[in-house]
């Protein structure tokens, strides 16, 4: 049950995507062996030579058709967290023809978890995914109680010997969206309204901020702005307590260009509400942004919106049932950044795996962010880096990179906290486990992150 | 200078909000008077931010908009109307019933508007049919009461609205028909006054004024188009203020404003220091400030012996 | 007493007062109208598109699994104590919408002996059930108390209060449970015990996250064996029983029933109405904390902010009114509404629909009952009229 490695997961992502093509255009396959719980990513790929090399002389069997149950904590008529979820779960369905039936059910109270599961189960499903961090210790326990069906929880930590955890990590497009922020921005505040002050949000806010002093870094350098603007830079973040509430989400927007002057607003909420506030500033002459989060918002806002994150579950949800399928099935901890489960070369912009938005339909990026103000230096930056993160060259938390630049801003070197604390060392990366578990602000941030 | 706008800007958004509340109270503090409690406001609501803006989209038109929900607002609240006037039910429970049925289907076709009947060139109408702020020249620039020259249409219009339902009340004729059918129904059916009609009329407007919050939340705070609630409470609030403002729609003003603000400064003063540590408490404020204001006004009203209308959640019958 | 001609005919309608109302009617009312709205209700499907008699045979088909049947049990169970728990206060046209944060606040007692276990500090292992359902009842119990005392006292009106009070004890969970909080199973104060159960499952511990550490095996409360209900239904049961004896053999329940017809007819007859609405709101609230213990004992082995999500307070309301406030009838009521939520469940699975139309079908079954209440105190007859 150990972790992946980027090297060996790259491999299993690859070999997953053979398994899955394979299916996908064969429509059956020989049955592989059962019971390879602590099977090693080499046999993996193994089984997809196998499959691709040396298709069975003898016609294949009919494709058996497996049942997936997907539990949502919110409605799936929402414009975030289970919209995506829900989408993701369309994708499979129409990717693996008849061969995988998909169920949900949504609006699922966490004490209704278990009970809930039990019925998918009942009802013949498989494979169950619970898409909500709250659903980790009743899948546990139907986990044990169920030993031959498969169990795939979103967002948590706790894995068993048929229970696997995935998921799609979003801090390197907020970095992105941060490097926008830094670069279009003329009053130096920033906001960002918040829902709940957990690790997966805070981390969030870091990388958006780290964005910015990137952004805004270049801006000093090429002596667009001062080192005492620099030093006039705020972030302030609202808390709403809630992952979804629209009403409040706009007044805490609000609320933030009144009292701060910010003109960039990032969030992590259920809705476009956010947007919506910068596009009726836009609508009254001032300019504030803002952008889309989990799916694409930019009717709400075209004016005001820049660019957006996005992750497409679809591929994830391919990726583990194509290994169900060709038997192989194991307890893993799936962590995708940018780039992985799509083409690593081609279409990350139509949102592959986690990605930033930018829909062809819209137009051409560099035109449009052009048109908004962004220096045409800031989108080739922002190209760059978004290139720089799908290869897996550069990753926003290094602390040699930062080492200059908060150099000169604190006067201490690598990733510095909001009290001016060094907490990644030059040399040092963020590993998996400090940013899962991350509970302190980056430099810049004016207030601390909530405590109990 | 920064200050005194912050203060402006903070004062628009607590008018902004407040007038969800307003609206909301006002046509509660109606029904109340007539002697029939209505608890299914939140759901009403629900179903007025669902029609309110589905219309709107469709006809362009926000008016419009704002006109269906108070209708279908008003509809659905014959069935309450029914139920406590002609039927003599007991009012909590239909009120209760009434919520949770605007709540399930206000929510569903909202949901199923979003999925089947809107695609994104009717989401690009939201910002042509929403409602922005009217500043009014100088007026609109003064120091703090600046705020109160800087709001949005449907804003006054609740205002003007809350002035006329005090007036209609306290120095009509017909308001005194009501009041005195809320107080002691037989006394006013000895003196000639229709009970029923009368509390008809003000069940069915005081629920249309659901309807119309309810759309007024969508069309001038969020408008959004998802299947998922908008409402979130703001319902059950608007039903304390009407204890809060003693049935008076003049003191209704004041109880949802100040809630507005309320509710508001929750991220006014997240910022501030000695409130950091404490912010998930913080959001129970609006609750705790609301128990511990109904205390105070229901001590109040027993030492004043003012409160609530003699007969208000009595069936009356002429038996 | 009164007739209504209908235009055109020969006939008229003719409703008159009940003097007596057997006992059966209220019954046969409450099914006739879960009827008429289950045949309503397939106006909003076919608003939808979807064809009724399609949703209603595959709801059928399911209400005769005997695993959907448990099912339904098992997530009817916290609503039956939430129900129950109203019996008493609406009697007394007390109304207790508080059941939600009563339920909140019985979960959070109930995690006290737990919280000290991971601390390291041992009870026998045979006490923590009963401990827990103790401090469950009593948390519940007192939450139930400021609302009553604020209306005995001041007029204070219950609703509101007890409304806001829901909220209160929500951000009370989050206060606990958020990273940083003092329950949060990241506190180093569980790190001996807790670490070290956890590294036997295997798992490695990631701070940051909201809720508590989970409940140990021996203080769950297990499933009937052989069967998927859990045994939380006997409790229910048996409270039950005792409530609906409370309610028809002892002073209490009289006294009650008193309050309720008429609350200064009450005040003559020489009721101590304080003490009666403490009483009962203490028991009230007390049920609605059991709710709270089954909630996190037998479903969610540990305490989060999202056991509020779940409204059973909410829907305890409807289920008491549907069984027209009789303890027994409420545990039958649950059931029907579990499998209300199983169907519900299972024409997402199948048909695809939202949530919300569960919702807004309880809503219109709430309604035609609220209206059916008409034809407990009424009977409506067509009658022939001579010119």
């Amino acid at each position: 049950m150990g972790e992946v490695t980027r090297r060996d997961f790259l491999k299993g992502l690859i070999g997953g995507l053979v398994v899955g093509a394979a299916l996908g255009l064969g429509g059956g396959y020989a049955a592989a062996p059962k019971g390879v719980v602590t099977e090693t990513v080499t046999r993996t790929e193994t089984v997809t030579e196998t499959v691709t090399a040396s298709p069975s002389p003898s016609p294949p069997p009919p494709a058996k058709k497996i049942k997936a149950g997907f539990i949502y904590v919110g409605p799936i008529g929402d414009y975030g967290w289970t919209y995506a979820h829900n989408s993701g779960r369309l994708y499979v369905e129409k990717q693996f023809g008849g061969t995988v039936e998909t169920v949900y059910i949504e609006s699922v109270p966490e004490a209704e978890a278990l009970p809930k599961i039990e019925s998918l189960i009942a009802e013949g499903c498989k494979v169950i995914f619970t898409t909500s961090f709250g659903f980790m210790d009743p899948t546990l326990e139907a986990a044990k109680k169920y030993p031959d069906v498969w169990f795939w929880h979103c967002s948590g930590y706790k894995r068993w010997d048929n229970m696997g955890t995935y998921f799609a990590e979003l801090y390197q497009p907020y970095y992105l969206c941060g490097l926008v922020a830094g670069a279009i921005s003329q009053t130096l505040k920033f906001g960002y309204v918040a829902a709940y002050p957990i690790p997966e949000v805070v981390r969030h806010i870091n990388s958006w901020v780290l964005g910015i002093w990137e952004g805004l870094w270049r801006r000093y350098k090429r002596g667009d702005l001062s080192l005492d603007d620099l030093k006039k830079v705020e972030v302030h973040v609202k808390w709403l307590y809630s992952w979804y509430d629209p009403p409040a989400a706009t007044d805490a927007a609000r609320s933030m260009v009144e009292m701060y002057d910010a003109d960039v607003l990032a969030f992590t909420e259920d809705s476009p509400a956010t947007l919506q506030v910068a596009e009726e500033y836009q609508k009254a002459g001032k300019k504030v942004w803002s952008y889309s989060h989990y799916s694409n918002m930019r009717d709400y806002g075209p004016t005001a919106h820049l660019i957006g994150q996005l992750v497409d579950w679809g591929l994830m949800y391919e990726y583990i049932l194509a290994y169900y399928l060709a038997g192989v099935a194991r307890s893993m901890d799936l962590w995708w950044l940018m780039g992985d489960g799509g083409d690593i070369r081609e279409g990350w912009r139509k949102g592959k795996g986690a990605a930033f938005i930018w829909l062809d339909e819209w137009g051409d990026l560099k035109a449009e962010l052009a048109a908004k103000g962004v220096p045409d230096w800031a989108i080739d930056l922002l190209l760059k880096r978004e290139t720089l993160m799908k290869e897996r060259y550069w990753d926003p938390w290094s602390g040699s990179f930062w080492a200059p630049i908060f150099k000169e801003l604190t006067g201490k070197e690598g990733i510095v906290d909001r009290e001016g604390n060094v907490r990644i060392k030059p040399g040092e990366v963020a590993d998996h486990d400090l940013l899962w578990s991350i509970d302190w602000f980056v430099w810049g941030l004016a207030e601390p992150v909530p405590k109990g | 200078m920064v200050e005194l706008t912050m203060i402006n800007q903070f004062l628009i958004g607590a008018l902004t909000v407040g007038t969800i509340y307003l609206i909301a109270t006002l046509g509660e503090v109606l029904a109340e008077r007539s002697g029939i409690v209505n608890l299914g406001l939140e759901g009403l609501m629900e179903v007025g931010a669902t029609v309110g803006i589905i219309v709107a989209i469709f006809t362009e038109n926000p008016w419009l908009g704002f006109l269906t929900a108070f209708i279908t607002a008003a509809i659905i609240s014959v069935i309450h109307a029914f139920a406590c006037i002609t039927l003599k039910l007991n009012q909590f429970a239909s009120g209760l019933a009434l919520y949770i049925f605007g709540l399930g289907i206000g929510i569903t076709f909202r949901g199923y508007a979003r999925d089947v009947m809107l695609g994104p060139k009717e989401l690009m109408k939201i910002p042509k049919i929403r409602l922005y702020p009217v500043k009014i020249p100088l007026l609109g620039d003064l120091p703090v009461i600046g705020a109160l020259f800087s709001l949005n249409v449907m804003a006054y219009f609740a205002v003007i609205l809350s002035i006329v339902f005090w007036f209609i009340l306290f120095r009509t004729r017909i308001g005194l028909d009501i009041r005195s059918v809320g107080e002691n129904p037989a006394a006013a059916d000895a003196a000639g006054i229709n009970v029923f009609r009368l509390r008809y009329i003000a069940v069915i407007i005081g629920g249309g004024m659901a309807g119309l919050s309810g759309a007024y939340l969508m069309l001038a705070h969020t408008p959004q188009i998802m299947g998922a609630p908008i409402i979130l409470g703001r319902g059950w609030i608007a039903i304390a203020l009407v204890i809060f403002s003693f049935w008076n729609p003049l003191r209704a003003l004041l109880g949802a404003y100040l809630f507005g603000g309320l509710e508001i400064a929750y991220f006014w003063l997240q910022g501030i220091e000695i409130f950091k540590g404490v912010i998930p408490l913080l959001k129970a404020v609006p609750h705790v400030s609301a128990i511990i204001l109904l205390t105070i006004m229901s001590i109040e009203a027993l030492r004043r012996r003012i409160g609530a209308p003699e007969a208000l959640g009595k069936p009356y019958s002429r038996e | 007493m009164m007739a209504i001609r209908i235009p055109g005919t020969k006939y008229a309608v003719k409703v008159e007062k009940r003097l007596i109302v057997r006992r059966e009617i209220p019954a046969i009312v409450s099914i006739a109208s879960a009827i008429a709205g289950i045949l309503l209700g397939g106006l909003i499907f076919i608003a939808v598109g979807i064809s009724p008699i399609d949703v209603y045979s595959r709801i059928g088909r399911i209400a005769i699994s005997p695993t959907a049947l448990m099912g339904a049990i098992e997530i009817a169970l916290p609503i039956m104590f939430t129900s129950m728990a109203l019996v008493l206060p609406f009697r007394m046209a007390f109304y207790n919408i508080g059941g939600e944060g009563q339920f909140e606040v019985g979960a959070i007692a109930a995690m006290i002996p737990v919280i000290f276990y991971w601390s390291g500090m041992d009870l026998p292992q045979f006490l923590y059930l009963p401990i827990m359902f103790m401090l469950a009842f009593i948390a519940g119990g007192f939450w139930g108390l400021l609302p009553a005392f604020l209306r005995a006292k001041w007029r204070v009106n219950e609703i509101l209060v007890t409304l806001m009070l829901n909220t209160i004890s929500l951000q009370l969970i989050w206060w606990l449970t958020t990273p940083g909080g003092p329950w949060n199973e990241a506190n180093p104060a569980f790190k001996e015990r807790y670490l070290a159960y956890l590294k036997e499952l295997g798992v490695h511990l990631i701070p940051g996250f909201k809720g508590t550490p989970v409940i140990p095996e021996f203080a769950r409360l297990p499933r009937i064996p052989g069967t998927l209900v859990n045994s939380g239904i006997l409790v229910a049961i048996i409270i039950a029983a005792i409530l609906y004896f409370i309610c028809t053999k002892t002073l209490l329940g009289y006294e009650v029933r008193v309050v309720g017809d008429s609350e200064r007819g009450a005040m003559y007859a020489g009721i101590n109405y304080l003490k009666l609405v403490l009483i009962v709101m203490f028991i009230s609230g007390g049920l609605a904390g059991l709710g709270g213990f089954i909630g996190i004992t037998a479903f969610l082995p540990k305490l989060s902010p999202e056991i509020g999500v779940a409204g059973y307070g909410y829907a305890g309301i409807i289920v008491a009114w549907l069984a027209r406030l009789n303890p027994i009838a409420c545990l039958l009521v649950s059931f029907f509404f579990g499998i209300l939520t199983k169907s519900a469940d299972l024409l997402q699975q199948e048909l695809k629909i939202s949530r919300f139309i569960a919702v807004g079908f309880e809503g219109l079954i709430f309604i035609l009952l609220v209206l059916g209440d008409f034809f407990v105190h009424y009977k409506v007859r067509l009658i022939k009229v001579r010119r």
